[in-house]
C-alpha cells in the first residue's frame, strides 16, 4: 500500500485507542468495586448542614459518593433551568413545589415507585397530606404523580428582638395591626429600623401579603394560589390595602422596595439594629450557626404572627407547608449502578442519615413522619420548635402555583409599597394576568 | 481559424493552468476562512436562527407572531423599552462628558504622574458587578447607608430620598452606577486619541489663535472623532446589554420601574418560564441595538477607530 501522509497519524491515533481499551480491561477489575458517584443540586440546605449530610449518608453508604453543589437561590434556580435545556441536570435535585417543580418536570422521574421501594406501598402516610397536595402543586390535569417529596417544610411568621425592642421601652410583640404602628413609630424614634422588609426579594413581599390575606380571606388565598382569578374580592384588596399602610404608616423602613431580605436584613436584625422581620421557621437554624448567645438559646427573640386587624380580633393563621424537597432526574437512569444509589441517597434525604443531620441542626421542620431532631436544646429554642411542629399541622399553603401570577403579584405589591398604584388598581392589574394564565 | 487564436489568445493549456492555480488558490482561501465560519456558524448564527424560530411558538405550539403581539400589549415590555433607551442616551452623554473631559485634563494639563491617573480611573472596570452592586446598595440604603448617614449629620435625616426604592429614580440610580464604572474606558480610549494628534497640527492650530476652548472645540474634539464613534457603539451595546448591575440591585424593580430588555428577558425566560416570549423580547433586543448602532454609524459618517485615527468607513 503506498505510503501516505494522513496515514501515520492515523495509525498513531489507533493503537493509542487500542492501548487506552486495554488499559481500560485491565482496569476493569478495580473499576468494579469504585463507589458510584450521585450528583445533586440545591439552594438548601445551607453549604455546612449539606457538607455534614453528605458527609453522614457516606459513611452510612461507603460504596456511594455524593457530589453536592449548593448555590444561592437565583443563581441556582437559573443553572436548573439552563442544566435543563442542555440535558445536563445532575441525579438529584432540590425543589420546591409549584413553578420551578413544574418547570422542571419534563427531566423529572415520577418518584411513586421509588417511594414505595423505601417506605412501603402505603408510604403517603408518612408525610402529612397537604404537604402532599403541596408537592403536586401545578400538576397537569389527570397527572397524580409526584415528582418531588418534601424534606423539610416550614411556617411562615414575623420575629421580634428583644434587645431592640427593649430599648425603644416595648416588651411584648404587637397584638393588634394599631398597635403594630404605634410600636413602630417608638422603634423609629429609639433610631431602630421598625420592621424590615426586604421588598427587593419579591417572595417576601409576596408571603407578608399572604400573610396578611390569610386574616382577611383565607378561603380565597387558598383559591389564588392553584390559579383561580380571584385577586380582586373584597378581602383580597382588604389585604393589599394593609400591605399600603405598612408603607404609609412607616411600619416598614424608608427605601424598603430597594432592600434586600438576605443577607442585609437578616444580618441586620441578628446584629439588634431592627425590631421586626418577616422569617420562619428556619431562623432557629441560627442556633447552629451563630455564635451569639442570644440566637444560639434564641433567648433574644419571639415569634409572633401578623397581629390582628381589628381590636379583639385573632393574629394571622399560621401559612406554610414545603421548605425544600428533592426530586430524581432522567440524568440518574444513565446507569442501573447510579439509578439504584440514587434511590438510596433520595431515601436518605428525605427520612434517614442525610435528614436527620439537618433536623439535628434545626435547618428547619421534619416532612416525614416521625423525624425529630436529636440531643439537646436550650428550652427556649425546644419551645419554640415544639409550636411550630403543631402550627405545621394546621398550616395553610403558602406557595402561589404559576410562576407569571406569581411575578406579577410582586410587581403590583411594589406598585402600591411606592405609590404608584392604589391597592384596587394593583389586584386588577394581578386579576388579568391570572385571568390570562387560566385560559 | 477562431477568433481567440487570431487576437492572440493563449494557448488552452495556460488557461487551463491558470485556471488550476486559481482553483487552488480559492480552494486554500476557503480553506482558511474555513474555522472562522464553522465558529461563526455555530455559535453566533445558529443561536440567533434557533432564538428567532424559538420566538415564533407561541402558546399550546403555535407557530405565529402571538410572542410580538403580546410583547405590544405588555406594559412591562414598553417600560423595559424606554429604560432600555434611557441607559443608552444618559449613559453615553456622561461617560463621553467626562471622558474627554478628564482625558484633556491628564493629557493637556497634568505636567506627571498621567499613567497612575489613568490606571486609577480605569480600576472600577475591573471590579466585578456583584461587588459593586453591593457597595453602591449599602451607599444608597436608607436608614443605614452612607449617604443617608451624611443627611442624618446635617439634621436632613427626613429628606433623604430612598433612590433605588422608587420608581421614578431607581433606573437613575443604577445608571449612575454604571457611568462610574465605565468613565474609566472612555478616558483612557479618549487619552489614546489625544494622543495620537499630530502636535505640529495642534500647534500650527496655536498660531492661528485656536487656543483653549476654540482649540477644544475645533481642532482637538473633532480629530477625535473617530474614537468618540467608537465609543458610542461601544457604549450603546454595552448600556444595551447591562444585566448585572440591574439584577443585583433591584431585580428590575421596584414594580418593575428599572427593568430594561436585558433583565426582563431574564424574568420571562428563566423565573416565569416563558422561554419562546422571552426569545421574542431578545429578537427585538437584538434588532434595537442593530438599528441603534447604524444610525448612529450613518450619523458620525463611518470612522472606526480606537486611536483618533479612521480606519475605515466613509468618513
Amino acid at each position: 500500500m503506498p505510503h501516505t501522509p494522513w496515514r501515520a497519524p492515523w495509525c498513531a491515533l489507533r493503537r493509542a485507542a487500542l492501548g487506552l481499551a486495554a488499559a481500560a480491561g485491565f482496569a476493569g477489575t478495580a473499576l468494579a468495586a469504585a463507589p458510584v458517584t450521585v450528583t445533586l443540586w440545591s439552594w438548601s440546605p445551607v453549604t455546612p448542614t449539606m457538607k455534614a449530610m453528605v458527609a453522614a449518608i457516606e459513611k452510612k453508604h461507603p460504596d456511594i459518593r455524593i457530589r453536592a453543589t449548593i448555590q444561592p437561590h437565583t443563581a441556582y434556580f437559573t443553572a436548573l433551568k439552563a442544566a435543563s435545556a442542555s440535558g445536563t441536570l445532575p441525579d438529584i435535585v432540590g425543589l420546591t413545589p409549584g413553578n420551578y417543580t413544574q418547570q422542571t418536570r419534563p427531566h423529572l422521574l415520577a418518584l411513586d415507585q421509588v417511594a414505595a421501594a423505601a417506605w412501603g406501598a402505603d408510604w403517603q402516610k408518612h408525610f402529612a397530606p397537604a404537604l402532599l397536595t403541596q408537592a403536586r402543586l401545578g400538576n397537569p390535569a389527570g397527572d397524580t404523580h409526584f415528582y418531588m417529596l418534601p424534606m423539610e417544610a416550614e411556617v411562615l411568621n414575623f420575629w421580634m428582638n428583644r434587645a431592640a425592642f427593649a430599648k425603644a421601652g416595648l416588651k411584648a410583640p404587637p397584638a393588634t395591626f394599631a398597635q403594630l404602628v404605634a410600636d413602630a413609630a417608638k422603634l423609629r424614634k429609639a433610631g431602630l429600623i421598625p420592621m424590615y422588609q426586604g421588598g427587593a426579594t419579591g417572595l417576601f413581599d409576596n408571603w407578608v401579603y399572604m400573610q396578611i390575606a390569610a386574616q382577611t380571606d383565607l378561603p380565597d388565598l387558598l383559591a389564588a394560589e392553584t390559579g383561580h382569578p380571584v385577586w380582586t374580592r373584597p378581602g383580597m384588596i382588604a389585604a393589599a390595602k394593609v400591605w399600603g399602610e405598612l408603607f404609609t404608616k412607616h411600619v416598614v423602613q424608608n427605601g424598603a422596595l430597594s432592600a434586600l431580605q438576605y443577607p442585609t436584613g437578616a444580618n441586620l436584625f441578628a446584629a439588634g439594629r431592627v425590631g421586626m422581620m418577616s422569617l420562619g421557621s428556619w431562623w432557629l437554624q441560627n442556633t447552629h450557626l451563630s455564635a451569639d448567645p442570644a440566637l444560639k438559646t434564641m433567648s433574644g427573640y419571639e415569634k409572633f404572627f401578623f397581629p390582628a386587624l381589628k381590636a379583639g380580633g385573632k393574629a394571622s393563621p399560621p401559612l406554610g407547608g414545603i421548605d425544600v424537597g428533592w426530586g430524581i432526574t432522567k440524568t440518574a437512569a444513565k446507569s442501573a449502578a447510579v439509578e439504584h444509589a440514587t434511590a438510596i441517597v433520595f431515601k436518605e434525604l428525605v427520612s434517614g442519615a442525610g435528614e436527620q443531620v439537618a433536623l439535628n441542626q434545626l435547618n428547619d421542620l421534619p416532612a416525614f413522619d416521625g423525624m425529630r431532631p436529636q440531643g439537646t436544646m436550650p428550652p427556649a429554642v425546644r419551645k419554640l420548635y415544639d409550636s411550630y411542629i403543631k402550627e405545621l399541622a394546621t398550616a395553610h399553603p403558602h406557595q402561589i402555583g404559576n410562576p407569571v401570577i406569581y411575578q406579577a403579584l410582586i410587581s403590583n405589591l411594589q406598585a402600591i409599597g411606592a405609590g404608584t398604584k392604589t391597592p384596587a388598581a394593583a389586584m386588577a392589574a394581578v386579576q388579568a394576568v391570572a385571568q390570562a394564565q387560566a385560559k | 481559424m477562431s477568433a481567440a487564436v487570431q487576437a492572440g489568445a493563449p494557448p488552452r493549456r495556460t488557461v487551463r493552468r491558470r485556471g488550476a492555480v486559481l482553483g487552488a488558490g480559492r480552494l486554500e482561501a476557503a480553506l482558511y476562512v474555513l474555522p472562522a465560519a464553522v465558529l461563526f456558524g455555530v455559535f453566533i448564527a445558529e443561536p440567533i436562527v434557533a432564538n428567532l424560530l424559538s420566538s415564533m411558538i407561541g402558546p399550546h405550539g403555535r407557530a405565529g407572531l402571538a410572542n410580538y403581539r403580546a410583547a405590544l400589549a405588555d406594559p412591562v415590555f414598553a417600560t423595559a423599552i424606554e429604560n432600555s433607551l434611557l441607559w443608552v442616551v444618559v449613559s453615553l452623554v456622561f461617560e463621553i462628558a467626562i471622558g474627554f473631559a478628564l482625558a484633556l485634563l491628564i493629557e493637556l494639563y497634568l505636567p506627571r504622574g498621567r499613567a497612575i491617573f489613568r490606571t486609577l480611573l480605569f480600576l472600577p472596570m475591573v471590579i466585578t458587578p456583584s461587588v459593586i452592586a453591593l457597595v453602591f446598595n449599602t451607599l444608597y440604603a436608607s436608614d443605614y447607608g452612607l449617604l443617608y448617614g451624611a443627611f442624618r449629620a446635617v439634621g436632613l435625616a427626613d429628606a433623604f430620598p430612598s433612590l433605588l426604592g422608587a420608581p421614578s429614580t431607581a433606573s437613575l440610580a443604577i445608571i449612575a452606577v454604571n457611568v462610574w464604572q465605565w468613565s474609566g474606558f472612555f478616558v483612557l480610549m479618549y487619552c489614546v486619541g489625544l494622543a495620537a494628534i499630530d502636535r505640529e497640527l495642534l500647534d500650527a492650530a496655536a498660531i492661528d489663535g485656536a487656543r483653549g476652548w476654540r482649540r477644544v472645540r475645533h481642532i482637538l474634539w473633532p480629530l477625535c472623532g473617530g474614537t468618540t464613534i467608537s465609543l458610542v457603539v461601544l457604549g450603546t451595546i454595552q448600556a444595551l446589554q447591562q444585566f448585572p448591575l440591574i439584577y443585583l440591585m433591584t431585580e428590575g424593580g421596584p414594580a418593575d420601574s428599572s427593568q430594561t430588555l436585558a433583565t426582563y428577558i431574564f424574568q420571562t425566560g428563566f423565573v416565569e418560564g416563558q422561554m419562546h416570549y422571552a426569545s421574542a423580547i431578545a429578537v427585538v433586543l437584538f434588532l434595537l441595538a442593530l438599528a441603534l448602532v447604524a444610525i448612529e454609524y450613518r450619523l458620525a459618517g463611518g470612522g472606526f477607530s480606537l486611536s483618533g485615527r479612521e480606519v475605515a468607513g466613509r468618513g
